[in-house]
């Protein structure tokens, strides 16, 4: 659970109505019970004299005086109902003044929604806010009419392809909810939800970097000993694109070092007999990059090695809606292969691999894309750890159930 | 009935025409309640896949067009067309080809729209067909396109039929019989006439441009030139106003059954006629209230509010005298009283839920809820359709001239009544469930509440077999009716059960008051 402002201005309005009519209700339930009693037909007791008959316009009956009250009555009530509806949709419409307001671009499609930070952070599975603040949601769509709705914050608006429509809230306390939509959207409505979370301005910050960061590189750990006659092994062995820990121990008997080439261009201090040193470096292009053996005074010290940077297997992935295209779906463990994933439809998509499940939480999974709009391309690398099957899917709520669900097999090297 | 069936190809005498009504929207009313009971089943247990998505969503759309146009809408026509003539003594409809034309157009144009489940899918767009689900890129099916047609047919259907019944009962009113002296089943005719008058040409012109833009490369929904909010603005205009279409001919048929069985008559005439004059106007004028929340004009959704608000007055005063009628009466309750009753209960349920959807603010919570879902059935269902089966047993022994049996119609009443509740206040429990979704979460909470509906839908489904039954029975072995089984006010039940052609054997009498009453002014003895 989770509440905003708004939350308790909705609900004490909502209170007001209803217990004004349930007030009504039973007064008048009241009266229709007591008069279906009170004048129901005994037997032998005379029929009315005014009895309706056929044929015959029936006489006039009423009380002027009384249609007046009632109609007075109920016009007092309403307007009262009314006065108190245009006190509170000030409230829930005119969002506080802010000047640390943060402002979400919310857009629906078919059938997920993308919620778009300051910055160009793009989140599809969960629309995260820092407590306190007033968060501004400007709300669109890029198909068909949805509507987003928070339901613990009591507040929904329509999605509407064309036009911008405003939103906002503000949460005193962390905590979580969900966002549905309240407009019949096509085959997989029912599907389309996602998660709200609020946390503290810190932990807000921390995830708007993560996001930011782009797709994370894999990271492979290398290691390599500088020895008195050169190193061993001579030879190693990296991916382009991915992040490499190199750990180099000085098993010779005096101070050593390691000198990487260009175009890394960089190098331990000497270390210690039996030390360790760590080089950490992206392997950004394929090609070979020298390994030279340095002596405590940064000089060449022993035969070099070679850092091979191999290009990875490229696969094409096209996304379509709704199917998923893999042009190998063959990987071998241990190999890292590079996806390059295009979106070719019409809605946005984005790519997964590893064990499916439906929990919006993305981090679980080995591999994943952001979310790509029709059109667009990119590229992330994956190692599967060992043989077996795999599952690859599009994460936007019910394009699996579309068709948009693969898997890719694994096999030993 | 007698005549084989050229008789029922050929006729043009509104009593048939009537029965055909009847027939057809029977037929549709069990159309679409199995759809409902679908769509129940689907629902009655989270996660199930007894529906998939996309034909769930043909089930939901198809369900509310059949109830709302192709069943609720032609029930009442049917009464209409049996009964408006004969309550204003006239012997037909001032046009009668016409009025057989509009039951062909109603029945042709209902097989259309549904004819898309034999056909490859149905409309899967909900029953507001929004812009621009609608369009051929999101909906390339022909269930859109079917359903586009045979509602053009039933808005050509409806819109001929206004013009027919209001040239009847402008112009074809026995003498000395003033609009103010017609009874009251036909005055909410007149009303709802106007509404329809106002209200169906906007629908035919947007369901016009859909068709276009889906053919023939016109733009009129797309979204660069704010065609969602323009298609909304026309379906609503028209859409808001229907639900009175729906709701008033059964209003006016309690009107009439309420006096009869607690013999006396209807409290203050006048003002009802007021209030429905007023309500009528107001009809035209709430509309936004359908798109609260879709970012029209500030002010506009305030006016709405009020004005949506505003139409509670007039039906305090109605219910004022609905209820103040039965005052010092001597009331007989006859299953069309019950279901009368009935509509008295559930339509105040439906009003007061609605009072709260009235409210720009709380709409920020409820639309597209099943709070929606419930309030709108608690009108349509409890209000309207109760209204209209109090009418069908009021005028049924009229039409055939037996009665109906008495004490099923009860178990009937009953059960319906017992059943509705069960199954639409477990909505009101539900209602921060979305609309129109296929299934949910076990862990939303909103299990019980929906195996509560089901099983209430499926009981308020069986019972309406009761009805049918009964009215089999009834008109093969139900006694004799005669000319006026209740002690009603209209004319028709000074005529023989069923009425011969041509409705009156003479010339229909003259208006005459009782001495002992006050005559309504300007329709006088003296002055037939």
């Amino acid at each position: 659970m989770v509440a905003a402002e708004t939350t308790a201005v909705w609900d004490s309005l909502f209170n007001l109505y209803l217990t004004i009519g349930v007030v009504v209700g039973v007064l008048v339930v009241s009266w229709l019970v007591l008069t279906l009693v009170r004048y129901r037909a005994r037997p032998g007791a005379p029929v009315p004299a005014d009895a309706p008959k056929a044929g015959e316009v029936a006489p006039e009956r009423g009380r002027v005086g009384l249609v007046v009250a009632m109609a007075l009555g109920t016009g007092v009530i309403m307007f009262a109902l009314a006065f108190g509806t245009i006190d509170a949709v000030d409230k829930i419409e005119e969002p506080p003044a802010d000047p640390d307001a943060l402002v979400v671009n919310v857009t629906g499609f078919q059938f997920g929604w993308s919620f778009e930070y300051p910055g160009g952070v793009v989140s599809s599975s969960e629309i995260v806010a820092p407590v306190d603040r007033v968060v501004l949601l400007r709300v669109t769509s890029r198909d068909v009419i949805h509507s987003f709705a928070v339901p613990d914050f009591r507040i929904r608006i329509d999605a509407i392809p064309g036009h911008v429509n405003t939103l906002w809230f503000r949460s005193a306390e962390p905590g979580e909810g969900r966002t549905v939509c309240v407009e019949l959207c096509g085959a997989m409505h029912a599907a389309m939800k996602a998660k709200v979370r609020v946390v503290a301005e810190d932990e807000f910050a921390a995830w708007l970097t993560e996001k930011g960061g782009g797709p994370k590189r894999p990271a492979v750990d290398l290691a390599i000993e500088v020895r008195d006659g050169g190193l061993a092994p001579a030879e190693l062995d990296a991916v382009e694109g991915t992040d490499v820990r190199l750990r180099v121990t000085n098993a010779a008997g005096v101070p050593r070092g390691l000198r990487l080439g260009a175009p890394l261009a960089l190098a331990t201090p000497a270390i210690p007999p039996g030390g360790n040193a760590w080089l950490n470096f992206t392997a950004a292009a394929a090609g070979e990059i020298a390994l030279q053996p340095t002596d405590a005074g940064g000089r060449d010290a022993g035969p070099a090695g070679t850092l091979r940077v191999k290009a990875p297997r490229a696969i094409a992935v096209t996304l379509a809606d709704f199917r998923i295209e893999i042009a190998d779906a063959r990987l071998v463990a241990g190999e890292t292969v590079k996806f390059v994933v295009t979106n070719s439809g019409r809605t946005p998509h984005d790519f997964h691999v590893g064990r499916w499940t439906d929990d919006s939480d993305a981090r679980r999974h080995d591999a994943a894309t952001p979310l790509l709009d029709p059109g667009k391309s990119v590229e992330i690398l994956f190692t599967p750890a060992a043989p077996g099957t795999l599952d690859a899917w599009c994460h936007v709520p019910g394009h699996d159930s579309l068709g948009m669900r693969t898997t890719l097999e694994v096999v030993a090297q | 009935m007698s005549g084989g069936w050229k008789r029922w190809i050929t006729t043009t005498d509104h009593k048939d025409v009537g029965i055909l009504y009847l027939v057809t929207s029977l037929a549709f009313f069990l159309v679409g309640g199995v759809l409902a009971l679908l769509v129940r089943a689907q629902l009655s247990r989270p996660g199930l896949t007894l529906l998939a998505p996309d034909p769930y969503n043909q089930v939901v759309t198809m369900h509310g067009a059949v109830m709302v146009l192709f069943f609720l809408s032609p029930f009442a026509f049917a009464l209409g067309n049996y009964f408006v003539p004969l309550q204003i003594g006239a012997r037909d409809l001032a046009f009668p080809r016409i009025n057989a034309l509009s039951y062909w157009l109603y029945l042709i144009g209902g097989l259309v729209a549904a004819s898309g489940f034999l056909l490859g899918g149905a409309a899967n767009v909900g029953w507001t067909f929004y812009s621009p689900l609608t369009s051929k890129a999101y909906s390339p099916g022909l269930g859109v396109d079917l359903a586009g047609v045979g509602l053009l047919l039933l808005t050509i259907s409806v819109t001929i039929s206004t013009i027919n019944f209001l040239v009847t009962i402008l112009r074809h009113r026995r003498p000395g019989l003033t609009l103010y002296g017609m009874p009251m089943f036909t005055w909410s005719v007149l009303f709802t006439l106007v509404i329809m008058l106002f209200a169906f040409p906007a629908f035919g012109a947007a369901l016009l441009m859909l068709v276009a833009d889906r053919h023939f490369g016109t733009f009129f929904f797309t979204p660069d030139a704010g065609g969602p909010h323009l298609w909304a603005h026309l379906f609503w205009f028209f859409g808001h106003p229907e639900v009175y279409i729906l709701l008033l001919p059964g209003l006016g048929a309690v009107m009439e059954v309420i006096p009869a069985f607690a013999r006396r008559p209807l409290y203050g005439k006048k003002f009802v006629l007021w209030a429905l004059a007023v309500a009528t106007a107001l009809s035209f004028m709430v509309w936004v209230h359908h798109m609260f929340v879709t970012g029209t004009d500030a002010n506009l959704r305030k006016i709405m509010t009020i004005t949506t608000e505003s139409i509670s007055i007039p039906f305090g005063v109605i219910y004022l005298c609905l209820i103040a009628t039965m005052w010092k009466g001597s009331i007989r309750f006859s299953p069309p009283m019950l279901f009368g009753i009935g509509f008295i209960a559930l339509f105040l349920i439906g009003g007061l839920t609605g009072v709260v959807l009235s409210s720009v603010a709380l709409d920020y919570n409820l639309r597209g809820s099943y709070w929606v879902v419930a309030h709108f059935h608690y009108t349509l269902v409890g209000g309207a359709m109760f209204a209209l089966i109090a009418g069908l047993y009021y005028w049924w022994p009229k039409m055939t001239g037996r009665l109906m049996h008495d004490r099923l119609g009860k178990i009937h009443f009953w059960s319906c009544f017992v059943a509705f509740n069960v199954t639409f206040m477990a909505q009101f429990a539900a209602s921060d469930m979305p609309r129109r979704i296929v299934t949910y979460d076990a862990d939303s909470g909103w299990s019980t509440q929906n195996l509560v509906s089901s099983v209430g839908a499926f009981v308020f489904g069986a019972s309406q077999l009761l009805l049918l039954v009964n009215m089999i029975w009834s008109y093969r072995r139900g006694s004799r009716a005669g000319e006026d089984p209740w002690g009603g006010e209209g004319l028709e039940w000074t005529v023989p059960s069923p009425p011969p052609p041509g409705n009156f054997p003479r010339a229909p009498p003259a208006v005459a008051a009782a001495p002992h009453r006050a005559a309504p002014r300007g329709a006088t003895a003296e002055e037939a």
